[in-house]
């Protein structure tokens, strides 16, 4: 069955306009790599120079933000879903 | 300036954004703008106000919470309104984006930006992150009456 894996508007150019992929793994960690072997494009966008989450991108575990759980380790199970959330700031 | 880009807004929903951005005033305003998405022109279709989530003593921050972004990304499944952009005030500086603005951009979206000065809106301008993301490229705006 696997992980559904929910794309924002923002990153779906670079999944052949994919509004969603289907991916597989037990963590956040590994379901994100899942994900950059479909997409490598989406790389750049998810992870920062050292590998790790960039800090403007949120990942969710149906209503829950996975930085509260257990980040790139929260487990995961056939059939969650988790959506990328770009974080939206800026200002003068 | 990409001219192809362009923003249209009817007149009554960019009157919806701008009215927002000085009632936050002397803060920093947010929303976002829902809408038709393609590659050039797009038309926004629907206005939402959000809470600036920034920390209340940063007046030149805006932030939107995680879990309301979420909630706009729900609100698009489904449908043919896609999450095109956002708005935000920039209070008594210019409609031009900042540093912290490019730092933070993603593509695709449009980036409205509203210049309120003294509270009164003093002129807006929209934004899109360029393909090699080092920049933005300016929108050309078009009221729809």
């Amino acid at each position: 069955m696997g992980v559904t894996v929910l794309l924002p508007t923002a990153l779906q150019r670079f999944a052949e306009n994919k509004e969603q992929l289907d991916a597989s793994g037990e963590s956040v960690g590994e379901v994100l790599a899942s994900v950059i072997e479909q997409a490598p494009q989406l790389a750049k966008h998810l992870f920062d120079a050292k590998g790790q989450i960039r800090s403007f991108v949120n990942v969710y575990l149906g209503d829950d933000d996975t930085r509260y759980l257990q980040g790139e380790s929260t487990a995961v199970k056939d059939g969650d879903t988790l959506t990328i959330v770009p974080s939206i700031a800026g200002g003068e | 300036m990409a001219s192809h880009l362009t923003l249209s807004i009817p007149d009554a929903l960019e009157r919806t954004m701008l009215e927002h951005c000085v009632a936050a005033y002397p803060r920093e305003a947010c929303g976002a703008l829902l809408g038709a998405l393609e590659a050039g022109a797009r038309r926004v279709e629907e206005v939402i106000a959000l809470e600036n989530a920034a920390p209340p003593d940063r007046m030149d921050r805006f932030e939107v919470r995680p879990a309301d972004m979420l909630r706009l990304m729900r609100c698009e499944r489904g449908t043919e309104r896609r999450l095109i952009g956002f708005y935000h005030s920039h209070p008594d500086h210019p409609a031009h984006p900042s540093a912290t603005d490019l730092a933070a951009a993603w593509p695709e979206y449009s980036y409205a930006i509203v210049s309120v000065r003294n509270g009164v809106v003093a002129e807006w301008t929209s934004w899109r992150l360029a393909s090699e993301g080092a920049r933005y490229d300016s929108e050309g705006i078009q009221i729809l009456g």
